[in-house]
C-alpha cells in the first residue's frame, strides 16, 4: 500500500475527501477491498491507541506491594544455631499441631451467590445496585451501600441478609451477627434458614464453639431445615 | 459515578475514572483470580487488560449502555474472560463461576473477540522499531499535531509525516501474512 492511499484513507476517515476520491485511488492502486483496508487502518489506529493506554494504565495502577528481605551480613554462633534450632523445633511441633486442627469455618462456608435480579424488573434501584455488587462478590462496596440505604430499608430482610453476609464474607463476623440475627428470628422470611446457618459460621469464625454449638440446635430440631445434614456433619465433627 | 460517567471517562482516557473502577472493583477481581491459581499481580493485569478490552469495545462503538446490566457487570465479565484465556495459556485447570447476568454473556464473548482482534495488531505493532512506535503513539495516542511531533522528534513537518505513513505501511506489512 502507498503512502497516498494510507493518506487519503485517513483523510477519508476524518472527512475530509469523498468516497469516490478513495475509490479512484484504491483502484489506480490495484486494490481488490477497499473495505478490508479501511477496516484495518481503523484497528490499526484503535491498536496503537489501546497500547498507549495500557502504557497509561500501567504507570497509573498502583502495584501489590513487595515484600523486599532485608539481607544482612550475619555470622551465627553455634549457641545462636542451638536456641534457633529449638525455636524451630517448637515451631514445627506447634505447626504441627495446628494442622491437624481443621478450619472449620472454611470446611462448612456456604457462600450465597445472592439474587438473580434484572435491573429492568426491579423498582428498587439503590437496593439493586447493591445487590449487584454482592453478586460479582464485591462485599466491602455491597456492604457499604447495603449500610447506606438501610433506614430506607431497614425492615427488609433482603437488606439485612445481604448486608450480614457481605460482612461475614469480609472476615467481620462480629458486625454480621446483629443483621443475620435479626433475619434469623423471622419465621417468615425466606432467608431465615439460611441467616441461621450464617450465624453458625459467624460463631466458627471467631473460633466461639460453644455458640456453635448452641445455634446447632436450632437447626437441628427444624426437620427439613436446608442446612440440616451440614449440621448434624459439623455436630459429629464438635463432639469428635 | 453514574453509567454513562464511567463511559465517558474511561472514553476520554481519563485516570480519575480508571483509578474509581479499580478502587471499586480490585477486591472481586483479586478474588476471582486468587480463586483460580492466580496472584494479586495477575489480578492487576488481568484488570487493567479489562479495562483497555472495555476502551476498546467504546472506541470501536460497539459498547453502548444497556437497560440489563450496569458498566461494571462487562467489565467483571471482561475481566473473566481475559482470565480464562490467560488460565488456558497456562495449561491450568479452572472453575470460574459464570457472571451473575447470564443473559448478557454472548454480547461480552462478542466484546471479548472484537479486543482480541486489536490486540493481535497491537502485537504487531510492537514489533515496530522504538522511532515508529514514537511518531505513531504520538499521532493517535497523544493526537498531537505534525508540528508537534516534529519539534519532538527534532525533525520537519515533512520528514514527520513521511515518517508517519512509512511507518504505517510498516505496519500493514506486518498484518499481511494474517489476512492471506
Amino acid at each position: 500500500m502507498s503512502t497516498e492511499l494510507l493518506e487519503q484513507i485517513e483523510a477519508y476517515l476524518e472527512g475530509r475527501i469523498s468516497r469516490e476520491e478513495l475509490q479512484r485511488t484504491a483502484d489506480a492502486e490495484g486494490v481488490k477491498d477497499l473495505e478490508e483496508e479501511l477496516k484495518w487502518f481503523e484497528n490499526s489506529r484503535t491498536a496503537i491507541e489501546a497500547a498507549g493506554l495500557r502504557n497509561q494504565l500501567d504507570e497509573l495502577l498502583p502495584r501489590p506491594e513487595e515484600t523486599k528481605a532485608k539481607v544482612r551480613r550475619f555470622r551465627p554462633n553455634r549457641w545462636i544455631l542451638a536456641a534457633a534450632a529449638s525455636v524451630l523445633l517448637v515451631l514445627a511441633i506447634y505447626w504441627g499441631q495446628q494442622s491437624n486442627r481443621p478450619d472449620l469455618y472454611s470446611q462448612y462456608e456456604y457462600l450465597d451467590p445472592g439474587l438473580p435480579v434484572l435491573m429492568s424488573q426491579s423498582n428498587d434501584h439503590l437496593l439493586y445496585d447493591a445487590l449487584t455488587y454482592y453478586g460479582e462478590e464485591n462485599y466491602s462496596v455491597a456492604a457499604e451501600k447495603l449500610q447506606n440505604i438501610r433506614e430506607q430499608y431497614a425492615e427488609s430482610d433482603t437488606l439485612n441478609y445481604y448486608l450480614g453476609a457481605s460482612l461475614l464474607y469480609q472476615g467481620k463476623s462480629e458486625a454480621a451477627a446483629p443483621y443475620l440475627l435479626q433475619v434469623s428470628e423471622r419465621e417468615e422470611s425466606r432467608f431465615q434458614q439460611r441467616a441461621e446457618w450464617l450465624l453458625i459460621l459467624a460463631s466458627l469464625k471467631e473460633k466461639d464453639l460453644e455458640t456453635a454449638r448452641d445455634r446447632l440446635k436450632t437447626i437441628l430440631e427444624t426437620p427439613g431445615h436446608e442446612f440440616l445434614e451440614r449440621a448434624q456433619d459439623l455436630q459429629n465433627t464438635l463432639q469428635e | 459515578m453514574t453509567d454513562q460517567e464511567i463511559v465517558d471517562g474511561i472514553s476520554r482516557k481519563d485516570n480519575e475514572t480508571f483509578l474509581y473502577l479499580y478502587r471499586e472493583f480490585r477486591e472481586q477481581i483479586l478474588r476471582m483470580v486468587q480463586k483460580n491459581n492466580g496472584n494479586a499481580e495477575d489480578a492487576r493485569d488481568v484488570f487493567q487488560e479489562g479495562l483497555v478490552a472495555l476502551w476498546t469495545n467504546i472506541a470501536k462503538g460497539k459498547f453502548q449502555i444497556q437497560a440489563q446490566a450496569k458498566v461494571s457487570t462487562y467489565l467483571h465479565a471482561l475481566c473473566r474472560n481475559i482470565w480464562i484465556s490467560k488460565l488456558r495459556k497456562r495449561k491450568v485447570t479452572y472453575s470460574i463461576e459464570q457472571t451473575p447476568a447470564l443473559n448478557i454473556a454472548a454480547e461480552v464473548d462478542d466484546l471479548t473477540s472484537q479486543y482480541d482482534q486489536v490486540k493481535t495488531l497491537e502485537k504487531q505493532f510492537e514489533k515496530l522499531g522504538d522511532s515508529c512506535k514514537k511518531i505513531l503513539t504520538l499521532t493517535y495516542f497523544k493526537k498531537a499535531s505534525m508540528k508537534e511531533i516534529a519539534a519532538e522528534m527534532a525533525i520537519t513537518e515533512k520528514t514527520a509525516k513521511n515518517n508517519k505513513y512509512r511507518c504505517m505501511q510498516r505496519l500493514r506489512a506486518f498484518y499481511k501474512p494474517a489476512v492471506a
